[in-house]
């Protein structure tokens, strides 16, 4: 689930040794390559499109600051820059006042440009109210894997870095969570709209 | 084929499809080369395409990108990467200092660090020991001097937390030199910060809620608190974050070991957070 001219792990780990060495073009080269998956991932979950691009931000600027912190210890870089993600969208509910419920008029706000054409974009609208709210059903392990499989864009083994369990749990997980969403979101086993 | 190997299967195939869906494929072309799980299949990627457009038909804002990359540049040209050294220079002999009052100075500089030196190395040394190190005495004494600056109830609070997070990288180094039982014991240690972080916090941390609830904090100390909670809930997730990493293949008894660490770990965390916070949200 990662873009097809991604540059390879091995790229990664190297961009990520000058940005410790504090090279200005390193830092700029991983935001490039980070910056729609994590604001994919943080508008996911934040569901919020203003609060999901101060997030983002935050995201690199932390980035910034911990790097020195990173070590590569056989876990990937992008596995540790979606916990800070993660960590952000905990304090930002935090903030809001521990209310995990997110108006509807701000998920729908979140859809870009990409759904410029009307029909798309009030089927989009429709897909993402339905998702977002079947996402609250499942169990919290059950989201972040979703949530950074398919919004995050980060492969089997990278989510197991990130969530801390082995890839076949993973996949159970994603499994599984997929199962609960589709009884959500088809309850009588067609689905209740158009997808892409 | 029993069950189990059944959904294992299934867990593969459906993970297969995933990427592929993700790569641009339709639902159709992956259920082609799975005929005997069509019908099992097909609802569930019908569900995952739904997911998958939801969650991939966000764009952020015009310029939201670039205001991101300012701001980060920003950052990078005010110094605030971490891997930004400054040059040495920079650091003990100011520009704007005249040449006569800096030389002295830097003389008594370099005296004072002289004097200081041994124990500052020693303490420097002493940052990666671990129980049974000949330097550990010293880590200690070192933390237990920082905790006496602390005046407040709060920054005691949250200097407890933070030394809980300091014993758990010592007891992921203690399991990554294969000394389980060392590592076990000192889940004391990790225990007696979190006692004491709950003492300076004001709540009382039970196993058992119903013989003894856990003191609800008011909302205005909860505010005031919500470092400390925030410190918490990373500290508890430390081996989620940065999984325990040991060499070879673990024996199985082995890995139930560590895996019991790990997770009387995360209770005695999720005790203590659960008495700041009742409801404290979570995923």
């Amino acid at each position: 689930m990662s873009d097809k001219q991604s540059p390879t792990r091995a790229q990664l780990e190297a961009l990520v040794v000058s940005a410790q060495a504090g090279e200005t073009a390193a830092f700029e080269a991983l935001y490039d390559h980070f910056y729609d998956r994590i604001y994919r991932y943080v508008s996911f979950k934040a569901g919020d499109a203003t609060a999901a691009e101060d997030i983002t931000e935050d995201v690199f600027l932390r980035m910034l600051k911990s790097i020195g912190s990173y070590k590569h210890r056989g876990h990937p870089f992008s596995s540790w820059l979606f916990r800070i993600g993660h960590n952000l969208v905990v304090d930002y509910f935090r903030k809001k006042g521990r209310d995990k419920s997110v108006p509807l008029d701000k998920v729908l706000a979140v859809v870009g440009e990409s759904s410029i054409d009307l029909d798309n974009y009030v089927q989009t609208k429709l897909a993402m109210r339905e998702v977002n709210a079947a996402m609250e059903d499942l169990t919290d392990l059950q989201r972040q894997v979703i949530s950074l499989r398919f919004a995050g864009g980060l492969s089997v083994n990278e989510t197991a870095q990130a969530v801390g369990r082995n890839e076949n749990a993973v996949k159970a997980l994603q499994h599984a969570g997929i199962k609960k969403l589709r009884k959500i979101l088809m309850p009588g086993g067609a689905p209740s709209q158009q997808t892409v | 084929m029993t069950p189990f190997e059944i959904d294992k299967e299934l867990d593969e195939i459906f993970d297969a499809c995933l990427d592929r869906l993700a790569g641009g494929e339709t639902v159709e072309e992956c259920l082609d080369n799975y005929p005997e799980h069509r019908e099992r299949l097909k609802t569930l990627l019908d569900a995952a395409q739904t997911a998958l457009f939801s969650a991939t038909c966000v764009t952020p804002g015009p310029g939201a990108r670039e205001k991101g990359k300012a701001r980060l540049r920003k950052q990078l040209e005010a110094g605030a990467g971490a891997g930004n050294r400054r040059d040495w220079r920079t650091l003990w002999l100011p520009a704007r200092i005249p040449r006569p009052v800096a030389v002295p100075m830097a003389a008594v500089l370099l005296l004072t660090v002289a004097v200081l030196g041994t124990g500052s190395i020693a303490a420097v040394a002493a940052a990666d020991s671990v129980p049974g190190d000949s330097l550990y005495w010293v880590k200690r004494t070192k933390e237990n001097a920082m905790l006496s600056f602390s005046r407040s109830d709060t920054g005691k609070a949250q200097a407890h937390a933070e030394l809980a997070g300091v014993r758990a990288e010592e007891i992921r180094h203690l399991i990554e030199q294969g000394r389980l039982a060392e590592a076990e014991n000192h889940l004391g240690a990790v225990r007696d910060h979190l006692r004491a972080s709950a003492e300076h916090a004001g709540v009382v941390v039970t196993m058992n809620p119903t013989e003894m609830p856990s003191t609800r904090i008011s909302f205005e100390r909860s505010a005031e608190l919500g470092n400390l909670v925030v410190t918490l809930e990373r500290g508890g997730e430390l081996f989620r974050i940065e999984p325990i990493t040991v060499d070879g293949t673990v024996p199985e008894d082995r890995q139930q070991h560590i895996d019991r660490i790990r997770w009387e770990f995360e209770l005695a965390y999720r005790a203590l957070v659960a008495a700041l916070y009742p409801d404290t949200p979570s995923g």
